[in-house]
């Protein structure tokens, strides 16, 4: 783990944690990513949607990369409780599995933006459109909302190695302040 | 806890904040009332995710009297995630079976962007 002070002349800031085995049953890496965002300076209007997106992103690397669930259980009748008791159930049991999550400053067309690398010891997922539209249907699905919404509300998501990094790039203030 | 009729209970979001700061974050209470006019009004404070899911379904599915609508404040969410959507949504289909109506109320703006993403302004009166 590293750190550095934002907006100083050292190296950029960065905080990178790893979650393994009972740290991705036990742990709460989204108060962590908020803490060290604080402590860096970032107000906590700022951290609000920051930290959805890392907590959307971090349960889409839990869920799907370690845990291997898969969310169309969550369209079934009583599927969306089911969907969570299974992963409790899994969690309980988990023993294998990484996750990395990586915060850093970083420039984007010379504005300072924050990026959000989480990569996952899963088997990846074949990278999807840049901007696939929400789950069509008449009926409103329960899943595959996490990444649209991390879309929404970010510059950029992009999917890398064997679609099991996923980096977000946000603007300083995201796109609520515009 | 049990919706009352017509009558409001303690609500103490700012301890409840508080409370949740101090042992880390855990899962944020849902309030229900049961307002005079028949609606069942559900509160949810700070963040909203699927940490509130038995809560959230308690506070609905155990309704001694049959509410006529539902409103769910969200006045003191800070945000809400794609499982709090899903929360929403499998509210909407319990509604939606009694013919009732979901209404959406009072979102700060990272919520009323999370929902107009969402596009739910198809499935629940925003307002």
């Amino acid at each position: 783990m590293s750190s550095a002070k934002f907006g100083g002349k050292g190296p950029r800031w960065r905080h990178e944690l790893v979650l393994s085995g009972p740290s991705l049953r036990d742990g709460d890496p989204v108060a962590e990513c908020e803490r060290a965002l604080a402590q860096a300076g970032w107000s906590r209007e700022a951290i609000d949607p920051l930290a959805l997106l890392i907590a959307e992103l971090w349960h889409n690397a839990l869920e799907h990369g370690v845990l291997g669930l898969d969310s169309a259980l969550k369209e079934r009748p009583g599927g969306y409780s089911e969907y969570y008791v299974l992963r409790e159930q899994l969690l309980r049991g988990v023993t294998e599995g990484r996750v990395r999550i990586l915060l850093e400053q970083v420039l984007v067309h010379g504005e300072p933006a924050l990026a959000i690398e989480i990569e996952d010891s899963g088997a990846g997922f074949d990278a999807v459109e840049p901007r696939a539209p929400l789950p069509a249907g008449k009926s409103a699905r329960k899943s595959g909302r996490g990444l649209h919404l991390v879309r929404e509300l970010c510059e950029s998501l992009e999917f890398s190695g064997r679609g099991n990094v996923a980096r977000a790039t946000c603007r300083w203030e995201g796109p609520l302040a515009g | 806890m049990r919706p009352t009729g017509g009558k409001d209970l303690p609500f103490r979001p700012k301890e409840w904040a508080r409370a949740a700061e101090e042992t880390g974050r855990t899962p944020m209470p849902i309030l229900s009332n049961l307002r005079v006019d028949g609606t069942l009004v559900l509160r949810v404070v700070g963040r909203f995710d699927y940490r509130a899911r038995e809560q959230f379904l308690e506070s609905y599915e155990h309704c001694d009297s049959e509410p006529c609508g539902f409103e769910v404040d969200l006045r003191d969410a800070e945000y809400l995630d794609s499982s709090a959507l899903g929360l929403l949504l499998t509210l909407r289909d319990f509604a939606a079976a009694k013919g009732a109506r979901v209404t959406l109320c009072n979102a700060r703006p990272l919520v009323a962007r999370t929902l107009a993403a969402a596009e739910f302004g198809q499935w629940f009166t925003v307002a």
